[in-house]
């Protein structure tokens, strides 16, 4: 009787793991796009907002250019103008049977500023402190059109509460605020937790994920 | 023209028309600013809609010669159009949300005058028609 040998030498014993552990390094191995599909809050922490590292803009516009890519759409496709009938705004198919309707709404834009340009533009601060507020944005969003809500009005109002709590703490004038005070108010904006701020930052965070839900290759796509 | 053209193209309109805007209403009140409120605010990002949002907390910024001049400005920028919504500090929970889109050709008017002080409950605009924010 021949003796049998184990063709391949057993795995390295890992030791003891928590579920927690287990999770994270199942969610580690995930790609991004497996990962926004079962875990949109963990992809959101890694891939989306982590401004400081520069990772959002370059992480997310990949994989937005990859659904995309998969989805197969095509910016220059295309599109049949209003008046229509049933086929107005849909792709005319790219064979030029309907004219190219080149509008705003569906190209990359810079998104939301956390701190609102209309704020701080008649203020006088440092070039270099008021070059911190104008990159303190969400990066590019695709965001639907403006209506008569009053949101923006009710954020700005928290957001300059929040300021002028900020030069009194650190007891400073706008124009003496530097680059890094700013960042940190900045940082401070997209952490707060004042229901106003907050709500505005996550409902502009939450319309981004559906957005791209919507867009994702399902099953075998 | 490539899609980052385009965005370029019509971020570039947006300054613009944002600008003027702003010139506009700083004539007949204050910018809201970090360092207290104002009469009206311009908001400051392009969304990628052909649109410009103006937030007005001072109802005398409603008034038809301000909306009408509102109107010559956008009537330069064909296919936009500017969103003005009601916000008036003190009334953000028991007001619903209204407002205008001042367009080049119109003025769609979805103003909810009954909450309005009396002064400001005449208020008409030429050539205008009642509408939705869906409008």
């Amino acid at each position: 009787m021949k003796r049998w040998i184990q063709p391949n030498p057993p795995p390295p014993s890992k030791g003891w793991q928590s579920r927690a552990e287990i999770l994270r390094e199942h969610y580690a191995s995930l790609s991004p796009l497996e990962l926004l599909r079962v875990r949109p809050d963990l992809y959101a922490q890694t891939w989306g907002w982590d401004f400081e590292n520069k990772r959002y803009a370059s992480g997310r516009l990949a994989l937005y250019e990859e659904l995309e890519r998969r989805a197969g759409f095509r910016w220059d496709q295309p599109r049949w103008p209003k008046g229509s009938g049933d086929d107005s705004g849909r792709w005319s198919g790219g064979a030029g049977t309907g004219p190219q309707e080149t509008g705003p709404g569906r190209g990359p834009i810079r998104g939301h500023h956390f701190v609102d340009k209309a704020l701080y533009k008649n203020l006088s601060l440092r070039p270099e402190t008021r070059q911190v507020f104008d990159e303190g944005t969400t990066g590019p969003l695709h965001a639907g059109p403006h209506r008569w809500s009053k949101e923006h009005k009710i954020y700005n109002d928290a957001v300059a509460e929040h300021f002028q709590r900020f030069l009194k703490e650190h007891r400073i004038q706008p124009e003496q605020m530097t680059p890094e005070q700013a960042q940190r108010f900045v940082s401070e904006v997209k952490g707060s937790r004042d229901p106003r701020i907050r709500s505005f930052n996550t409902k502009i965070f939450m319309r981004e994920i559906r957005y791209w839900f919507r867009r994702m290759p399902r099953g075998s796509e | 023209m490539n899609r980052e053209e385009n965005d370029r193209k019509q971020k570039q309109i947006f300054e613009l028309l944002s600008a003027q805007v702003d010139k506009l209403l700083n004539r007949f009140g204050k910018s809201d600013s970090l360092l207290g409120p104002g009469d009206y605010s311009v908001y400051g990002d392009y969304w990628g809609h052909p649109q410009v949002k103006v937030t007005v907390s001072n109802l005398e910024l409603l008034r038809p010669d301000v909306v009408k001049r509102m109107q010559a400005i956008v009537r330069d920028f064909p296919g936009w159009e500017l969103v003005v919504a009601v916000a008036v500090p003190g009334h953000y929970d028991n007001w619903p949300d209204m407002g205008l889109y001042v367009r080049p050709h119109e003025v769609i008017d979805g103003l909810q005058r009954k909450y309005f002080p009396k002064e400001f409950q005449g208020i008409e605009y030429e050539g205008s028609r009642r509408g939705t924010e869906r409008d």
